[in-house]
Order: C-alpha cells, then structure tokens, then sequence
C-alpha cells in the first residue's frame, strides 16, 4: 500500500548522491539518462534536475543534461538551481513537445527571488515557492513558527497569481522546507507540519500543491531501529504519514523507495509522533530512544 | 587522578554524572586542566565514532550537552585559575544562507575541543567576518554553507579576508562543498563533518 494522491518529484540526478556525482565528473550522458529513465519507471511524475556549482560556472553543461533527459523521457523537469541566468537557459533548451505539453518547474521562488517571475516572457513554468524563508525590510528571514510559513506561502502564491501572466494555484508547489529531525531541538518539524495543515486547510491556497526533500528528515540516523527494521524509511514514512493526509502531496525523493503509511504502533510511528510532540532536546531524545536503548552499555 | 568515570559520562552523554563527576572533582581541588581534559577526551572520542558511523547526530547532541553541564561547573574554576582556552575560532554560516543546522554542530565540536567559539551565525556577510577576525583574532574561521548557490559567498568571504590584510586560517564545509572546490577557492581546509572539523582545526594548529 502507498500513499493516494503522493505524487514523486524524483531526486536521484543531483551530485548529492555519489553514484550521481560520479556520472557528472565522467560527463556519462548514457548514465544519465539511463537515471532518467529508472525513476520515470518507477512511477516520478516530475524528474528533478541539480548538477550543483557547475550550474553557475558551466551553464551549458545544465542545458545539456536537460537535453539529455528529454530525449529519452516525456517526463517534466524540475530546474533546481534558483539562479535568472541559470533558468533562462533552461527554459530555452526545455521542449515543452516532448514533455507532451507538461510545464517544467521553476526550483525555486523566494520572497527575495521575484525577478524569477519575468522569466515567464521567455516561456510559461510552473514555480516551487519557498516558504521556509520570507523577505522583512529587504533581508532574508528564517521562519520559525507554522504561522509564518503559512503566511509566507499566502504572500507568494497571492503574488504570483495576481500577476499578469496568468498563474494559476494549481501552478503553485510550495516547499514547507524539513531538516533533520534528530538533529532538530528548535521544533522545525513539527513547524512543517503544522505549516502543511495550515496551507492545506486554507480555502484561499485550495489546488496548490505542497513538497519536501523527504530524504533530508533521515540524514545522520543509523540504519535500524530497536526492533531490527529499517529506520531511516520509517521516519521518512512518519513524516508522511502525518503529512499526506494534512495536505501534501507531492515529495522530492527517491520513486522506488517504499513509500507507505505506517500503523499509529510502529515503533518508529510512535516515537517519531512522541519526539515532535515532546520539541525541544527531549525530541532528540526520544528519536535515539527508537533505535537505542540509552541506559545499555 | 583517574578521570575515566568522567570521560566516560561525556562519552554515553549522561549529563547527571558529568554534573556530579565535575562537581566531585571541584570540591576535591583536582586539577581543573585535568577535568576539562577527562571532558575533552570524552568528546574525542564522540568524534572519532561519529566520523566511523558508530554513533550518530542524536549522541553526539546529547554528548555535548552533557560536557556542556560540566563546563558550566567548572569555566569558572578555569577563569580563576587563569586557564583560558588557547585558541579562538570564529564559524559562521555565509551571507545569503540561513541554515545552521551543519554550521551548530561545529560550533558544538569546536567547544568539545576547548575552542573558544564565536558564533556569528547564519547570513553572515563577508565584511562581518572581517570585522569579527579584527575584533577577535581568532586562530580559525570556519565557514558554512548548504546550498550550490551560496557556495560563492565562500570565495567572496575568503577573498574579504585575504583584502583586508588577514591570514587566518579558513575552513570550509556543508552539504555541496568538496575538498576541490574548498582548494579552489583558497580555503586553508575542508570538512566533512563536524567531528573532522576538529581533527583538521588541530593540525592547522600544530602545523
């Protein structure tokens, strides 16, 4: 069983990860494509595209993978790299034939990023919009609490579609932004959450869709929990399952990681709805609690 | 004086017995160098499982912490006995970037290490490091940044430094920084984790 209504924004082309960053060095288009491929298979419905620094300094190289993917998948892109130049250069390579019509994303939209916008006179896009982050007094903000991230998505999206271009909320993909959870003692996952349940539930933001990089929530866990399962899939899987229902509906992640609700008495379930609760130090706390038992030696 | 109980309590992060330990000890008039190394070789040795994935991000906060409650007890020991920490490090993450996540966890490595850390933390512009190493001389600056496009704030961080007349050690890290990229735009070092942040900081040192 998956999640109904989680669509995946595939991650997998991004130097992140080092099977990846290794078919970039080598320039192995091939491989590249063969990625490409493998996650469209296994069901992303978007393809994200991150070649990291070299976005900056070699532009063209961007442009090519883009090529490259495009001419074995119809599968929409996503330009991860919140640069105009950058963009620009991507919207102009991007076929919107062999996409079958399917608007890319623009990766991404900050409240201090609206020159992004006007890209829209050199073809139309579909945006992520940042809403971890807000522009007060021409500085750039972290938020803090659900409020503001709410309140920031709000901005934006009223922005966006009141522009002149025709925008639509469906166009919009608000990232509520997650970091890791074991690492988190400001309450930053709980804030996403009730930042979704905010944006989800506000009539005024109906048909935008909402996204997180799901795998940054596991980053620095070990691999099993006490009871010898999976961790890492598990919190991620925590994660959704409190999120799906509360409005999100699509992921930044990995298309054949298994992505399932899991039961209110899975161990990682419970100690990951307990953690977020509790906020603070006690969250990492309770987190360790799911894979060790702190009193052993 | 066997501190192993000590080094011990940092180790598992049991911030009780550390309080005790450390308390203990004070009251004993044991030598205050000696309790701040019993904490210290704790946190080495934190560093070194974390760096192995033996441990993971949750200990190593709960370590931390735990050294922290010692140190509480006995900075003040330390200040009477004129015992300051040797070096300074100033860490901040670069302007344009507000993730701290990667950058607390140096900090906190740093401060394992007797380091007396400067946080100026996140969105830190090139000339507000510039005045922070006037104003502080530290030994090392440490610079953070998670995103591709803030990687460029590095260059232009070290590039306002070396301006300025300053040849502070400069170390680098976060999620999309390489060793390469870190020699390409002239840092003295990389890191790829808070744990090495140290190891490296002390080779700069000695070096």
């Amino acid at each position: 069983m998956t999640f109904p209504g989680l669509h995946i924004l595939g991650e997998r082309i991004n130097p992140g990860f080092t099977s990846t960053k290794r078919l970039f060095d080598e320039e192995d288009m091939a491989g590249i494509q063969a990625l490409a491929k493998k996650q469209a298979d296994a069901g992303a419905e978007y393809l994200n595209i991150n070649v990291g620094d070299r976005a900056r300094t070699d532009p063209q190289f961007m442009v090519e993978v883009v090529k490259a993917v495009q001419a074995v998948v119809p599968t929409p892109l996503s330009f991860d790299f919140p640069n105009v130049e950058v963009q620009e250069y991507c919207l102009k390579a991007y076929s919107l034939e062999k996409a079958q019509g399917q608007l890319p994303i623009v990766n991404s939209i900050s409240e201090l990023r609206w020159d992004m916008l006007d890209l829209y006179k050199i073809a139309p896009f579909k945006m992520l919009l940042m809403a971890s982050e807000r522009e007060e007094g021409g500085e750039q903000v972290a938020n803090k609490n659900a409020d503001e991230v709410h309140q920031t998505a709000r901005r934006m999206v009223q922005r966006v579609t009141s522009s002149a271009y025709g925008i639509s909320n469906d166009d919009c993909f608000i990232d509520v932004s997650i970091g890791p959870v074991g690492a988190d003692t400001e309450g930053l996952t709980k804030m996403a959450l009730d930042g979704i349940k905010a944006i989800g539930s506000d009539t005024d933001l109906a048909g935008v869709h909402m996204s997180v990089g799901l795998s940054n929530a596991s980053i620095m866990l070990p691999k099993e929990a006490l009871d010898g399962g999976l961790l890492k899939i598990r919190i991620e899987n925590a994660f959704l399952t409190l999120a799906v229902p509360a409005g999100m509906d699509f992921v930044l992640g990995t298309p054949w990681r298994h992505y399932q609700p899991l039961p209110a008495d899975d161990i990682v379930m419970e100690g990951f709805v307990e953690a977020i609760e509790a906020g603070g130090f006690e969250q990492v706390m309770r987190i360790q609690e799911i894979y060790m038992d702190p009193d052993e030696d | 004086m066997d501190h192993s109980d000590l080094t011990n309590a940092i180790i598992k992060g049991k911030r009780k017995d550390a309080k005790k330990l450390v308390s203990e000890a004070i009251d004993e008039k044991q030598a205050p160098e000696e309790i701040l190394g019993a904490m210290v070789g704790g946190m080495d040795v934190v560093g070194e499982r974390f760096k192995n994935n033996e441990i993971f991000v949750p200990e190593m906060l709960i370590a931390a912490r735990a050294m922290k409650t010692g140190m509480d007890l006995l900075e003040p020991v330390l200040t009477e006995a004129g015992l300051q920490p040797e070096h300074k490090a100033i860490v901040g993450t670069v302007k344009g970037d507000l993730h701290d996540i990667g950058k607390n966890l140096v900090v906190m490595m740093f401060k394992g290490a007797n380091l007396d850390v400067i946080d100026l933390g996140t969105d830190v512009a090139p000339e507000a490091f510039v005045e922070a190493i006037k104003e502080h001389n530290p030994t090392i600056v440490g610079l953070s940044a998670l995103l591709t496009t803030t990687m460029p704030m590095m260059e232009a961080t070290i590039t306002a430094i070396r301006d300025a007349g300053l040849d502070t050690k400069v170390l680098v890290g976060g999620a999309p920084v390489t060793a390469d990229y870190a020699d390409s735009i002239g840092a003295n070092g990389y890191a790829d984790d808070a744990a090495t942040a140290v190891t490296l900081v002390r080779e700069l040192i000695s070096a």
